[in-house]
């Protein structure tokens, strides 16, 4: 009696579809190759939804009905611009694709955000994403900004960062990289900066503009325990004092 | 750690738990494997708890949603996971090397509906590292595949009226493009 109670309650507290299956089917070959996949608790198609590049966890919307809107609640988005020959035809392709993608998806907060593109004439548009992220209380956040060398755009005016960024207090890991730029992109921050849960933050490619901005961003980071500045521009630097009381590297 | 292979006749031992699979076949494991599967765990502890007078516990535990096939590997992969370490137990990353080693191997032997029942069945036991192990195995499987190859590496149908999947590829055609060989 007692363990009938158990029986069923053990199965009933895991909400697992009952496999009935005869004891003869349980050898698998390759005829029986039924769709077990879609029996699995959405809990679970979401965490393997998640493990994979954004693009791929989208494309599993046009497998079947159960699949189409089971990507939406990704909490992982990375977008990865290729760099392949035809690349300025599939610009249009990439904005509308990140554009659907932000705009589709639930609401849930966004646990990690990657983007890797070039910046070109959409510069606004790629603040906005950026924004989106950080509304999603985003907590790490990678950024790769370029512009290809032969594009006409005019790669001399800095990408200005949203403001929303450096005040997140969901940040826990930034990474900016600016690559594959004729000249070096100088780095505009804002004037009040507050990173109140930053621990890592990575620069890269940069140019520092002043020694007044970077006395903000540097005092900005209460929890900073990790830094990177990697082949940044100190031309217009004189002096800064980094006030990261936390900081280990 | 020791790492005998469950015996067919149970006997009656402190320190093995006996399963029991949706299709009758009863397993015997070492107390250390069987507690990996938080579901076993908790079915355990509650009836420990309601049985103070049981001294010598030949528990059987009925898994209704659990087969034989995929418990079996389930059980071989917990020993091996508890083996390795407890093998490199003050080396974090040798451990970690030994066992992607091993994860590598075991992937070898596995055919797609097998991922699938296994996932099923970790996740009815809660056994989270195998779990995790097999989430990831699905996901490096059908990473950068088109949606022909994974609907036939999950061996799933379209069930889109005509017109529906055209339409969505093209509302999401960037991800369509330049996907591996199949």
């Amino acid at each position: 009696m007692e363990i009938v109670r158990r029986r069923r309650a053990i199965g009933e507290t895991m909400n697992v579809t009952p496999l009935a299956r005869k004891a003869k089917n349980q050898k698998l070959n390759d005829e029986q190759n039924t769709d077990r996949i879609s029996n699995l608790p959405d809990a679970i198609l979401q965490r393997i939804l998640t493990l994979l590049e954004t693009k791929d966890a989208v494309k599993t919307s046009t497998l079947s009905k159960r699949w189409q809107y089971l990507w939406m609640s990704i909490t992982y988005l990375v977008f990865l611009e290729d760099d392949g020959p035809d690349k300025r035809k599939k610009r249009v392709q990439f904005m509308n694709f990140v554009e659907r993608v932000l705009v589709l998806r639930d609401s849930s907060d966004l646990t990690l955000f990657v983007l890797s593109c070039d910046v070109l004439n959409d510069a606004s548009c790629i603040n906005a994403w950026i924004s989106a992220a950080v509304m999603h209380k985003v907590q790490v956040l990678s950024i790769g900004l370029g512009s290809d060398e032969d594009s006409r755009c005019n790669s001399e005016e800095p990408i200005v960062l949203p403001h929303c960024l450096f005040i997140s207090e969901s940040l826990t890991y930034l990474s900016l990289t600016y690559f594959n730029l004729k000249s070096y992109i100088l780095l505009k921050v804002p004037s009040s900066i507050w990173f109140s849960s930053l621990k890592t933050l990575k620069i890269r490619f940069a140019v520092f503009p002043d020694d007044r901005s970077m006395q903000q961003l540097f005092s900005g980071v209460p929890v900073l325990e990790d830094l990177t500045l990697d082949a940044c521009c100190w031309w217009n630097v004189r002096s800064v004092c980094i006030s990261a009381p936390m900081l280990k590297t | 750690m020791s790492n005998q292979s469950e015996s067919p006749n149970p006997t009656s031992s402190s320190n093995k738990i006996t399963l029991k699979t949706s299709d009758n076949e009863v397993f015997e494991v070492e107390e250390a494997v069987a507690m990996k599967f938080c579901t076993v765990k908790q079915y355990f502890d509650d009836e420990n708890n309601n049985n103070v007078t049981s001294g010598t516990s030949t528990t059987l535990i009925p898994l209704p949603n659990v087969e034989s096939h995929p418990l079996a590997i389930l059980i071989t992969y917990c020993k091996k996971h508890l083996e390795i370490k407890a093998n490199n137990a003050d080396n974090k990353k040798e451990m970690e090397i030994d066992m992607e080693h091993y994860e590598r191997e075991f992937l070898k032997n596995v055919m797609p509906q097998e991922l699938t029942e296994l996932i099923l069945a970790a996740n009815y036991l809660n056994f989270k590292e195998a779990l995790d192990f097999f989430c990831r195995a699905v996901a490096s499987a059908i990473q950068n595949k088109s949606v022909e190859y994974v609907r036939k590496f999950f061996g799933l149908e379209s069930d889109f009226k005509p017109g529906e999947e055209e339409k969505l590829r093209e509302e999401f055609a960037w991800s369509f493009e330049g996907v591996d060989e199949d």
